[in-house]
């Protein structure tokens, strides 16, 4: 052994390893993103300041008076119908596409994501501009048809929301039952056919019941969506003062604010997601045995004949609700001067995004701070899922596994009960938060901290240890080999986890509702208030700004990570 | 350089005291020296080496390495700063690395200069012969290739021990070949201590200075290839170390059992105290099937061999040997006899071994 390297390896044997740091610095953060404001929802739920002690009395308020009632039977009609619509939609288009020779169906794809990546608070804005009562697009055109006074659409009732959430829950149904009938096995269908049974009946007796369980799946998963979504009801409901669970937990938070309230009316919420959640796992856990077997392989389509054509009109309407009108209304809006007078000559300006770029300052603040607390709660999600998968993994400690469940557990918290959990934690001394960015890069790292963590847990466990190991052989640090193998080798996870978070939280609404103040305002809370204020033409230019961000981000990774990059939301 | 000394050392799993896949051994490796850890699977060879590399904590027991305790069940020395280097069975050669960034990482650890660096890498590559292949990444290369980088990139740093996990197990028997001469010849140049694992006798014969013979965490034996395969201290170290032939038997004196029906004679090294229940280990190229003469006699002869009968239960033709299956009253032994001999199923047979063949161990 040379003597300068013999010296040099007795220095570094007396040197300190700063790993145990690292990890307990991640479970400190952990704490901090999600036991601490999950316990303190818990807690203040059962506290009232003038009673003092523990109390049910919030749950007894909240559980009685009929004007909270109302509100919840609201939530189950919306929900029951958004899920049940999108599931009858969602199923058969699912058919037409993965089982037949329908022309185009790769377009109907792409515009089936592209209503996947769309926020239905966006999709509810374009449908205010094109079915509001007076002066909705398609009213006034159906209105100057008829010679009446004014349309027959009314987006600002239930009905509307239950239309328009239904048409962003439809890629649910639609991803489910798709997979499932790509993976099925052709011989299954084949062995019906053999037996003399006809190709309807085949379908009904055979393919349909091996979907089934896809078919529930997609529904609950549409159910939940529907019961903790907050934009659209604020933006259909409210102005038709009908209330569903969310925007009167929204109510909650007006002057006077009752905190305590809130957290009791919002149990149901958790309690609900989290039973729902372990059903869709059983049942898809079911559906995986029944697929065992299946070779997949090439299949063939079946022919539709002359209802090619016809079936493909009726299959366009789906995203000709869902993305080309709202698209193209939003466009328009956000290029007019004047919204109501349409995209005529004369009307069409650039004046709106110059606005909100450059002119407002407000706007331009917004974009700022959504794009700024994305990038912040994508990193802080991805490192801190990447520790933690990796603690579980390697079991670096006894229980370590535990710390995964607790990385889940956002998962089955909806986005306005986690916001009032943080609101009640960090609004207070030892760690007072609200009205900071961090209590908004807090609300946004857990709410999708999850889906960073399923995919890195899965990630992490395909590196053989032996990889790390080699280098600890050869004097590297636990975290030297984190930082120079494991996490290079990852590298496609690690951006596939950043991106996957920052997305949905560019256009996070229902928990920067609670949390945000004029200071920290975001794209969404800003889309919030000009809908308030009636400013169609600035909520037009920041949504389709949210949107072409959004695109692009997803066009690009499509390209770089690989198809099914973005099917991992939606699990 | 390193004495290594494991004494005592305990590792269980699932919890204290239960399955313990390291069972309280003692074992002393001298200076320079090629240890093999030899045993089927589960013994506990790999956690050994596991223990030995610093990845796990005893529950008992201490590793010593010259006069430093690494291994203790209150402090482990974590595996940076051991100074071992460890080949892993699946080479863990990182495949988002070239060769030369494999090879240099050990040493850019250690903070040495570029140059350095760079001279030193390509020494240890030229010595295993992949000077050309230094900025090609892994998945360009065989396997063959890969272990030979993965063993470059151990040794460049100079480690006081090399560990090496079933380092010739993913390789095709030409590369095995290949591997073992070149494993053997950094040990020859540098002098370095060794503890080779395998599952495989022959290889740890080849490889190794002695072999600690491992079975259920514990080690059953420990001596040169030439000590466990004359001397098995048991039937167990008899049959997992060039394959033996079990037949109970009963000592009557100290050379003398009764086995089959017959009275042998049997090598007089087995140190009885107790007459008794005892094993007859004979290896099956040891057993000759006597030519047809008339002679039906059994037992011990004057001509110093032993004489069994039996009845063939089944032959193979193998092409360069015969392998025989023959029942010799209620047990059946194998024989290994030039494909020559061919006798029927079905047919007696006398089968003559030599005495210094017969060894004797304790009846388990």
């Amino acid at each position: 052994m040379t003597t300068a390297t013999a010296q040099r390896r007795i220095e570094r044997a007396g040197s300190f390893d700063p790993g145990p740091i690292f990890f307990i610095g991640a479970i400190v953060v952990l704490l901090i993103l999600v036991v601490v404001p999950l316990g303190w929802l818990l807690w203040i739920s059962v506290q009232r300041p003038e009673i003092g002690g523990v109390t049910l009395a919030n749950y007894a308020e909240a559980f009685t008076k009929s004007i909270y009632l109302r509100p919840i039977f609201n939530s189950l009609i919306l929900a029951t119908s958004v899920a049940t619509l999108a599931a009858l939609i969602g199923t058969p288009l699912a058919w037409l596409i993965a089982r037949t020779d329908l022309p185009g169906r790769k377009g109907l794809r792409a515009l089936i994501t592209a209503a996947f990546v769309t926020p239905s608070f966006i999709g509810a804005e374009a449908w205010i501009l094109l079915a509001a009562p007076n002066s909705g697009w398609i009213n006034r055109a159906i209105a100057s048809f008829t010679h009446a006074d004014h349309g027959p659409l009314n987006i600002f009732s239930l009905g509307g929301a239950i239309f328009v959430m239904a048409l962003y829950n439809v890629p649910y149904t639609f991803t489910f039952v798709a997979g499932g009938l790509e993976l099925l096995p052709v011989e299954l269908e084949d062995a019906s056919s053999t037996l003399g049974a006809s190709a309807w009946r085949t379908m009904r007796s055979i393919t349909l019941p091996l979907v089934t369980p896809a078919i529930i799946a997609g529904f609950i998963m549409s159910f939940l969506e529907a019961l903790a979504e907050f934009g659209t009801p604020a933006f259909l409901m409210i102005p038709a003062r009908t209330q569903v669970v969310t925007t009167q937990l929204y109510l909650f938070f007006q002057f006077p604010v009752r905190t305590e309230l809130a957290a009791a009316y919002a149990m149901p919420l958790l309690a609900v997601t989290l039973l729902l959640l372990l059903l869709q796992r059983r049942i898809l856990g079911r559906r995986k045995f029944t697929m065992v077997g299946g070779k997949g392989g090439r299949r063939r389509l079946i022919g539709l004949g002359a209802w090619r054509w016809p079936l493909l009109a009726i299959a366009l309407v789906v995203p000709l609700c869902s993305v080309v009108l709202p698209y193209l209304a939003l466009l328009a809006t956000s290029l007019s001067r004047i919204w109501s007078q349409g995209p005529v000559p004369g009307n069409i300006t650039f004046h709106w995004y110059h606005w909100a770029l450059f002119e407002n300052a407000p706007t331009r603040l917004a974009v700022f701070h959504s794009l700024s607390y994305g990038a912040a709660a994508a990193t802080v999600a991805t490192i801190l899922a990447f520790l933690i998968a990796y603690t579980a993994n390697r079991r670096l400690f006894p229980g370590a596994q535990a710390l995964g469940i607790v990385c889940m557990a956002p998962f089955v918290v909806p986005g306005i009960v986690l916001a009032i959990g943080i609101y009640a934690a960090y609004s207070h001394p030892p760690l007072v938060l609200y009205g900071t960015a961090t209590i908004l890069i807090i609300a946004f790292t857990t709410r999708f901290l999850p889906i960073a963590y399923s995919n890195l847990n899965t990630m992490v466990g395909t590196i053989n240890a032996d990889l790390e190991n080699a280098a600890r052989t050869l004097g590297a640090t636990r975290i030297r080999a984190l930082r120079t193998i494991t996490a290079p080798l990852l590298r496609r996870g690690l951006l596939a986890s950043w991106l996957l978070v920052f997305i949905p939280a560019i256009r996070e609404l229902s928990s920067a509702i609670f949390l945000f103040t004029p200071r920290t305002a975001t794209m969404t809370t800003q889309i919030f208030d000009f809908t308030d204020a009636g400013n169609y033409e600035a909520v037009a230019t920041l949504a389709i700004i949210i949107l072409a961000i959004t695109l692009v981000i997803v066009s690009v990774a499509y390209r770089f990570l690989g198809r099914d990059f973005m099917e991992k939301t939606s699990t | 350089m390193a004495r290594i000394e494991i004494a005592g050392l305990t590792k269980a799993y699932g919890g204290r005291g239960t399955a313990r896949a390291v069972d309280g051994i003692d074992l002393a490796i001298a200076d320079g020296e090629v240890m093999a850890l030899v045993g089927p699977s589960g013994c506990g060879k790999t956690t050994t080496l596991q223990l030995l590399a610093g990845f796990l904590k005893p529950d008992a027991g201490t590793i010593t390495v010259g006069e430093r305790v690494v291994s203790s069940a209150q402090h482990v020395v974590p595996p940076e700063r051991r100074r071992m280097s460890l080949i892993f069975q699946s080479y863990a050669v990182w495949p988002h690395k070239t060769v030369f960034e494999n090879v240099a990482y050990g040493l850019r650890v250690m903070k040495l200069s570029r140059s350095d660096i760079e001279d030193r890498v390509r020494d240890v590559l030229r010595s295993v012969r992949m000077s050309d292949l230094a900025q090609r990444y892994p998945s360009e290369l065989s396997g063959g290739q890969q272990q030979r980088i993965a063993l470059a990139r151990a040794v460049v740093v100079e480690p006081e021990t090399l560990l090496l996990d079933e380092p010739l197990s993913n390789l095709d028997a030409n590369l095995r070949e290949e591997m073992r001469f070149e494993i053997r010849r950094v040990h020859d140049t540098t002098g370095i201590t060794m503890v080779y694992v395998t599952h495989d006798q022959t290889e740890a014969m080849v490889a190794a200075d002695r072999i600690a013979l491992m079975r259920d965490g514990k080690i059953a034996q420990v001596g040169t290839a030439r000590d466990i395969y004359e001397s098995p201290a048991s039937a167990f170290v008899a049959k997992f170390v060039g394959g033996t032939n079990t037949l109970p038997a009963t000592l009557v004196d100290p050379h003398t059992v009764e086995c089959c029906g017959a009275r042998l004679r049997v090598r007089d090294d087995f140190d009885a105290a107790a007459r008794g229940p005892v094993i007859l280990c004979v290896r099956p190229h040891e057993l000759i099937i006597a030519p047809e003469s008339g002679d039906d006699g059994t037992g011990y002869r004057e001509n110093g061999r032993n004489r069994i009968a039996g009845v063939v239960v089944r032959q193979t033709y193998l092409g360069d040997a015969r392998d025989y299956l023959i029942d010799v009253g209620g047990a059946q032994v194998r024989v290994s006899t030039p494909p020559s001999e061919d006798r029927g199923i079905g047919s007696t047979v006398h089968l003559d071994v030599a005495v210094e063949a017969c060894r004797i161990v304790p009846g388990d």
